[in-house]
């Protein structure tokens, strides 16, 4: 039985409501390339990209398969590393970041929403979104168990906290996945093709969820995806061809 | 916690390799605990056989006595007499520590086929010299077959009845006590068959003994009985045991003490211009010299050749003359520590100039020991085949297992979990297993062996009896074997996993991304 103290629904949301109206960028890309590998030929996934993502935006890239989204996406997100240019979180360069740093930064200021939503099958749905939080060791098991569950009654699922994934439709898992990545308070949330493995139905009421974090909590949103419908609800859109930005 | 909530939850998520992965350890590690139980009760038994009822916790001999391995000397070579044998005993009754000893000789002989078979073989064994009566009381190692230990200061030889059969094999003289009725029920194989009406039986056997150092004697020494070893038999079975004063015989080691004055016809016997000295050898004189005194010999044991035919019966103090050799027992609570004992001894016998010195059992059997080295090499090696069989299989599940969850490691890498998080949880994962199936495996191993050891399962086989280290098979586990176990275990354990972190490490959060 989970014990949790009693809450306003949206208090938290409130006290992490932030001014969507200050425009210094979150993420700086400048001159960005990426070119893999391929035997001994160069594929060029990215060509000189360059793009400033501001605090409280909800951004779509769109492009079709192959013009680089994914590609955009990882290095963003730091999963991946440039062949050339350079990437700014928060005025910081992460040129001379290691590995560690990395992964310090992506747990304290990017949050992740995966396609194939990702969720730890050996864990719940509260355990799942409790998992940053208990990365980063910050605070009390019971503090995290607050938070968790508070998030999970904002996306709707509060009642299904101690299913697994494999009990969890969808949609559903997605909005776990939504959850898991807002515990941590970042700076950014990523989405990749979020809505790809969903029904329309359901994947529009993920991006409405997504949209109304944006507007309550000030929560930076990118999301990708191939889907020009989705484009109702972006603030802005970077259009993406053959690893450039298409103007 | 999360960790090892993560942890223990994949394995019961993943039952199947989880489960392989534990068979492996559990076998592993009853094997590991049932072999070294084997390995402990070997050196147990063989140790306590060996000291026992064999050769005790000290030997000593001659400081000028160069091979200490005994068992290796050779054919011909022969062990150096302790210099002055009544000091030394002195020292052993003063010493507390000591509960009892036997002095005894050893040497390589020849026995005849005697004057009524003049077309026999010799066959070589090899013989203790000691008090039969004393030596198993010290030893208690006979188990008579035939024949009884005679009393005290007699005179006979305790015939291996191993060295009987082979000497059959070789002459058709079949052996027995006198006094005693002809059986066959301890002869070998077909010989139980024989007719007694067509072999030659004989109750005294002729001996000659192999010096180096000085001419020996042809000595006729009644057969007292027949007998097995009782412990390790497979390794003592050639050895046979006679009185002392024989054995001082068959090697003329007559002292001064025995020596007795000529008559002048003995004198001119010996002075005589022989035109065939070998005739001093035949049977001849033999049959001339019966129930005469033997002829003296020098002081210092430098001997002249001579053939000597016992008086039956009669017996005499066998601490009256050389020995080459001491067995010393050890009280029981100084049995431990053996070589205290003997460094105090051998400060002794050295501040008295005694020309002795006294060596560990082992030193004393080095063949022996070698050869006991090898069976624990080869079992240790065995159980380490099973060990290193064990460490790939489980790295090789363990790998495919980081392999088929890298986009779920990919995922925990991608939203902030660093890779010694990943590595701890593998860790965890495996050291569950490990602790699980490994403790269990330690335990079942535990209760098998003293199972085992309760059934004592009787060994016949007498090559096994050396690994077994007795004639019945009761493994020892110890305190020192479950500790190895446990650390083999965690040895595997780290083996194991070392390839799988490695894989680990190398999964990105780009493994996240991958679309299926």
């Amino acid at each position: 039985m989970v014990k949790a103290q009693s809450a306003p629904v949206y208090k938290f949301l409130q006290e992490h409501a932030m001014n969507s109206n200050n425009n210094e960028p979150i993420v700086r890309i400048q001159g960005v390339t990426r070119e893999y590998l391929l035997g001994k030929v160069k594929v060029p996934a990215l060509r000189g990209i360059d793009l400033d993502i501001s605090k409280g935006s909800l951004m779509s890239v769109i492009g079709p398969s192959g013009s680089g989204k994914t590609t955009l996406m990882n290095i963003i997100g730091l999963i991946d590393n440039p062949s050339s240019g350079t990437i700014e979180i928060h005025g910081k360069s992460i040129a001379d970041m290691n590995d560690e740093q990395c992964t310090d930064m992506r747990l304290n200021t990017i949050g992740f929403i995966f396609q194939t939503f990702n969720l730890i099958p050996v864990l719940n749905a509260l355990e799942n979104v409790e998992f940053p939080m208990l990365l980063k060791n910050e605070f009390s098991p019971a503090d995290i168990r607050t938070k968790a569950l508070g998030l999970l009654e904002t996306v709707g699922l509060k009642e299904f906290y101690h299913h697994r994934p494999a009990e969890l439709s969808g949609g559903q898992r997605q909005r776990v996945a939504i959850a898991r990545a807002l515990i941590t308070d970042p700076d950014i949330i990523l989405a990749d093709e979020p809505t790809a493995n969903l029904d329309s139905v359901t994947g529009n009421n993920i991006l409405k969820l997504m949209r109304e974090i944006n507007q309550t909590r000030g929560t930076t949103f990118v999301f990708s995806t191939h889907n020009k419908e989705v484009l109702d609800y972006a603030d802005r859109i970077v259009t993406l061809q053959d690893g450039k930005i298409r103007v | 916690m999360l960790i090892f909530k993560i942890a223990y939850r994949n394995l019961f998520r993943h039952r199947g390799k989880s489960l392989v992965v534990g068979i492996i350890l559990f076998i592993g590690a009853v094997f590991m605990i049932v072999g070294g139980s084997t390995v402990a009760a070997m050196e147990e038994n063989v140790t306590k056989a060996i000291i026992d009822s064999f050769i005790g916790d000290i030997t000593i001999m001659s400081r000028t006595q160069e091979k200490e391995d005994i068992l290796t000397v050779m054919m011909g070579d022969s062990i150096a007499l302790i210099p002055d044998y009544p000091r030394v005993r002195a020292i052993l009754d003063e010493t507390e520590k000591i509960d009892r000893y036997l002095p005894y000789g050893y040497g390589i002989m020849m026995m005849l086929a005697g004057n009524d078979n003049p077309t026999g073989y010799p066959a070589i064994c090899a013989v203790f010299g000691a008090d039969l009566h004393d030596y198993q009381e010290m030893f208690g190692n006979f188990e008579t077959l035939e024949g009884t230990i005679p009393p005290r200061g007699s005179r006979g030889i305790y015939l291996s009845q191993f060295m009987r059969d082979m000497y059959y094999l070789v002459n058709q003289d079949l052996y027995y006590p006198a006094g005693f009725p002809f059986i066959t029920n301890y002869l070998k194989g077909d010989l139980q068959d024989i007719n007694p009406a067509e072999v030659t039986l004989k109750h005294d056997i002729v001996l000659m003994g192999y010096s180096s150092k000085n001419a020996t004697s042809d000595v006729k020494v009644p057969v007292k009985g027949i007998f097995r070893y009782k412990a390790l038999h497979s390794m003592w079975r050639e050895l046979s045991v006679m009185d002392m004063h024989s054995f001082r015989e068959c090697m003329n080691y007559i002292g001064a003490d025995e020596k007795i004055d000529l008559d002048t016809r003995e004198a001119a016997l010996l002075s005589a211009d022989i035109d065939n000295p070998d005739s001093f050898f035949s049977s001849v004189i033999t049959e001339n010299m019966v129930n005469k005194p033997p002829v003296s010999a020098k002081k210092n044991n430098t001997p002249t050749a001579s053939v000597h035919i016992p008086p039956a019966g009669g017996t005499s103090d066998p601490e009256n003359g050389v020995f080459e050799l001491i067995s010393v027992k050890l009280r029981p609570e100084y049995k431990k520590n053996p070589d205290a004992v003997i460094d105090d001894l051998n400060r002794r016998f050295e501040s008295e100039k005694l020309g002795v010195k006294a060596l560990n059992w082992k030193q004393m059997l080095g063949s022996i020991v070698t050869m006991l080295d090898s069976v624990k090499i080869i079992l240790y090696a065995t159980v380490g085949l099973v060990f290193v069989v064990a460490v790939i299989i489980i790295m090789n599940t363990l790998a495919m297992s980081v392999l088929e969850r890298s986009q779920e490691l990919g995922m925990m890498r991608a939203i902030g979990a660093r890779r010694s998080f990943l590595a701890k949880m593998l860790l965890y994962e495996t050291f569950t297993l490990s602790f699980f199936f490994g403790g269990l495996g330690i335990c079942a191993g535990i209760v098998i062996t003293k199972a085992l050891a309760a059934l004592r399962l009787p060994v016949k086989n007498e090559m096994l009896q050396i690994v077994t280290g007795a004639d019945y098979y009761a493994p020892l586990v110890t305190v020192t074997d479950v500790g190895i176990g446990v650390i083999m275990l965690i040895c595997v354990t780290f083996g194991a996993v070392i390839y799988p972190l490695r894989v680990s490490r190398s999964i990105t959060p780009m493994s996240s991304m991958s679309r299926n």
